[in-house]
């Protein structure tokens, strides 16, 4: 089970595709919160050894990140990322009072979280009945920093346990604003043959 | 002097650069990972490694040795005398080993067992620490220039710091 070297073109399909699935009721629920349309713009994955997942995320920008742990039957993260300029405006949406364009209030801070917490959760959970295993999140622990350090710190704390890791990517965002948005996926390659286990039964239904 | 542009080279996860002067070595967006710069300033050699895991000998998969911080720094060593360095005049500068969030079920802290595992092999081979950026909940860029053997520091927040 943990010989999985690479996924072939149905496999990549089928993952992609419970990416959709969970993007499509996050995006949803936010979407419902802003009353706007939002689009999912971009959906990619890759099976690939766990050192190399830095170079599929070259970013230099400082973004709001909102990591939770997945448990249950899959082992790895969620990290969802907002460009700073997304953060503020969802948090002008939100709330009344003004917003400073540089830093994150407390109030703001707790306001992105919770949005993330709502947007990750609506995600795990779409993806977690669609393929019938029970995928838990932790709660979230949230940072303002360089993308690429936040991967880096993520990458390090995978590396003790696996190799090789399935990195399932979906982005976000909403023509008319300045709103973008991704939501990362990184689990182990155990989690991966949970996955696709749970494909090839729906496939066989 | 001033006005050559130095050829910059980018460092990835274990991954390990040793090169002549002039250059500047750059490693992205550190987060529990450690950059380890080394350099003999007679020989005007220099070599920036990023590891990610703290000891090859504690680990199942033994592939890739620039992984580890014991193991990258003794290859980073053997590369430096294989150019003509001296060990007596290799320095050492160390920065990153962060630890940007935090988890309940968290029972180790990676970014400080590699701080430890660095300085500790190191001491061992006798290179001296001649400065350190370790540690914290922010991330580091980290940019090496082998000619005047200067490390700077870039953070989102934290400022940037040249030692």
């Amino acid at each position: 089970m943990n010989d999985i070297k690479k996924l072939d073109r149905f496999q990549e399909d089928a993952i992609k595709e419970v990416g959709n699935i969970g993007m499509g009721h996050a995006t949803t629920s936010l979407s419902k919160m802003l009353d706007k349309k939002i689009d999912i713009t971009l959906n990619s994955i890759r099976f690939v050894p766990l050192v190399y997942v830095p170079d599929l995320v070259r970013n230099e920008d400082t973004v709001i990140g909102v990591i939770q742990q997945l448990k249950g039957s899959i082992n790895g993260y969620l990290l969802l990322m907002l460009s700073k300029d997304s953060a503020k405006f969802l948090t002008k949406m939100m709330l009344d009072e003004p917003v400073d364009a540089d830093t994150f209030s407390e109030m703001e801070q707790s306001l992105l979280k919770e949005l993330c917490n709502i947007m990750s959760g609506t995600y795990i959970s779409a993806i977690s009945n669609f393929l019938e295993i029970g995928i838990m999140l932790s709660p979230p622990s949230q940072v303002y920093d360089m993308a690429e350090a936040i991967i880096n710190q993520l990458v390090g704390m995978m590396i003790t346990d696996a190799e090789n890791v399935l990195f399932l990517r979906t982005e976000f965002n909403v023509h008319t604003e300045k709103l973008y948005g991704k939501i990362l996926i990184f689990t182990d390659t155990a989690s991966l043959a949970k996955i696709l286990d749970a494909i090839n039964r729906i496939a066989a239904q | 002097m001033e006005n050559v542009i130095k050829e910059q080279i980018y460092i990835g996860i274990a991954e390990l650069v040793v090169v002549h002067n002039p250059a500047v070595l750059i490693t992205k967006g550190l987060g529990s990972c450690i950059a380890i710069s080394l350099r003999d300033p007679v020989e005007r050699f220099g070599a920036l490694a990023h590891i990610i895991l703290p000891s090859i000998e504690r680990s199942n998969n033994k592939d890739n040795p620039l992984k580890f911080a014991d193991s990258a720094i003794e290859i980073a060593v053997n590369r430096l005398l294989e150019k003509g360095c001296k060990k007596n005049r290799l320095v050492a500068k160390i920065a990153g080993g962060s630890s940007m969030f935090h988890f309940d079920n968290m029972t180790i802290n990676i970014g400080e067992n590699n701080a430890l595992a660095v300085t500790k092999k190191l001491g061992e081979m006798r290179i001296p620490i001649l400065a350190s950026d370790l540690g914290g909940d922010y991330g580091r860029t980290v940019e090496f220039d082998i000619e005047k053997g200067t490390m700077t520091i870039i953070t989102a927040f934290h400022g940037v710091k040249v030692m």
